[in-house]
């Protein structure tokens, strides 16, 4: 489906990878935010913030 | 993190931004280093009669065949004769029972991601984990100590029920 939307949207074919790669990885995180992992969690162990 | 389907989605856009910047053809110069990328990639052992000392029917194998036998002879001594290997295996899906039966997690998970280039993304917070698990056994604790008093409410000192059946001896309940 994605990739007939890209498609019927006029993005180039070597492109259509990259979108359903990125699709992939929003629907995994979109999955772990409703399942009760929160995001903000997984950004401060990506990107740990030291509260004084 | 799901790895597999983030990996599927990664390895998508991969190929989707090599194919772009390639121009979708194949490429065949190396820059100055071809030589010794070319050295690389084409190498053979062993070579055939005018180059190297190997009969006409003995196929040469390359680079990459030696490299793969190599590799699972070490793999497969570090696997099989090391207790790190034994060490990665009780590990499996489930750190905090490894950590339970004493396996230094935290000592031997490192140089395991780091050898298979695994990245365990959307891992908790290993102090808060410890903490989660402190609580879990303080919880046990608990329940067992309210156990221990249920019990002995049950009984009498003489050693009779409370509703004035007698307990048979023979068939002593094992937590007594």
């Amino acid at each position: 489906m994605i990739r007939n939307a890209l498609l019927m949207a006029g993005i180039d074919s070597n492109w259509q990878g990259a979108f359903v790669g990125v699709f992939i990885i929003l629907a995994v995180l979109l999955g772990m935010q409703t399942s009760g992992t929160s995001l903000r969690s997984l950004m401060q162990h990506w990107l740990p913030v030291r509260s004084r | 993190m799901p790895s597999f389907v983030v990996t599927l989605g990664m390895m998508s856009i991969a190929r989707s931004l090599a194919i772009v910047f390639s121009g979708n053809q194949m490429l065949y110069q190396f820059g100055p280093d071809a030589p010794i990328v070319k050295a690389i990639g084409q190498a053979k052992w062993p070579l055939r009669a005018p180059a190297g000392w190997a009969p006409s029917w003995m196929p040469e194998f390359s680079s990459h065949f030696w490299t793969l036998i190599v590799l699972a002879l070490v793999m497969g001594w570090v696997f099989n004769f090391t207790a790190w290997a034994r060490h990665l295996f009780a590990i499996g899906g489930n750190e905090d029972a490894a950590r339970l039966t004493g396996v230094p997690v935290e000592q031997d998970q490192v140089p395991g991601l780091r050898l298979f280039g695994l990245h365990r993304v959307g891992r908790r917070n290993p102090a808060a984990r410890l903490q989660r698990l402190g609580a879990q056994r303080a919880g046990n604790g608990l329940r067992a100590a309210r156990d221990r008093r249920h019990r002995d409410r049950r009984s009498q000192p003489d050693g009779r029920l409370r509703n004035g059946l007698r307990r048979d001896r023979r068939v002593r309940p094992s937590w007594r």
